[in-house]
């Protein structure tokens, strides 16, 4: 019979790009959420795309000041944003969801400025497209 | 804010692994998930420097010291994650897997 095939989340998931179905690049998977069960092997539920996590990686304190910065500064969101691991397809050199970049709430800064920023400065409306 | 019972994987990496007596096993280096109908579980983790070895796809270089075991397969039920900063192994550690030998064949608790 064939060996269950084991996904190492180090190597193949943690601090991966993370890539739309459309190839659009997402964020890196910073954090990965594991779900604690009695008497069964965690479930691995979310993958964390977000600066609170890499830096928590470096010092505890480190993260909750960016998490502090996070939920003071951030437009619009209370949470750090989460892909769910059900959209998990493959991981390697990049990490592949079956879903789009524009449901995972991930470029919301990246959003803020085109909006806030790069929409005021003359020419700028269609985000430097020509 | 997290959950209770939600464990960082990310902050779980580099913790040392206790063995029930105490003493240091090693320190996680890396986390195997398999597909569990719809859902991925981690069902073990690799322990000590061969695990880091391993992780950073260096193994093929050979790097091994002779003569001593330098890494743990852990299933998921001999690891007590209940505090996830001190890990603690709930078996003895010559029920632990070599990193490196063959895999047994049952690696889940009855």
């Amino acid at each position: 019979m064939a060996e269950r095939e084991l996904l190492p989340l180090v190597r193949d998931v943690l601090d991966k790009q993370v890539l739309d179905p459309e190839g659009h690049k997402v964020g890196k998977a910073d954090g990965l959420i594991l779900q604690a069960l009695a008497n069964r092997p965690s479930r691995v539920i979310a993958m964390e795309i977000s600066q609170t996590a890499a830096w928590r990686q470096v010092h505890h304190r480190l993260g909750a000041l960016a998490d502090w910065l996070r939920a003071k500064f951030e437009p619009g969101q209370n949470q750090p944003p989460r892909i769910l691991f059900d959209h998990f397809v493959r991981g390697g050199i990049d990490v592949h969801i079956d879903i789009s970049w524009k449901r995972t709430k991930a470029l919301v800064w990246e959003d803020w400025l085109e909006n806030r920023v790069i929409a005021r400065i003359p020419g700028g409306r269609r985000g430097g497209k020509k | 804010m997290a959950e209770k019972n939600e464990i960082r994987a990310e902050l779980l990496l580099g913790r040392k692994v206790r063995s029930i007596h105490g003493h240091a096993v090693g320190r996680i280096e890396e986390m195997r998930a398999e597909r569990e109908h719809d859902y991925w579980v981690v069902t073990e983790f690799h322990v000590g420097p061969i695990a880091l070895v391993e992780r950073l796809a260096v193994r093929h270089f050979g790097i091994t010291l002779p003569g001593r075991v330098h890494g743990y397969r852990v299933r998921w039920d001999q690891l007590d994650l209940s505090n996830p900063y001190h890990p603690r192994l709930t078996c003895h550690l010559d029920e632990l897997e070599p990193l490196g030998a063959p895999r047994r064949k049952h690696r889940r608790a009855a």
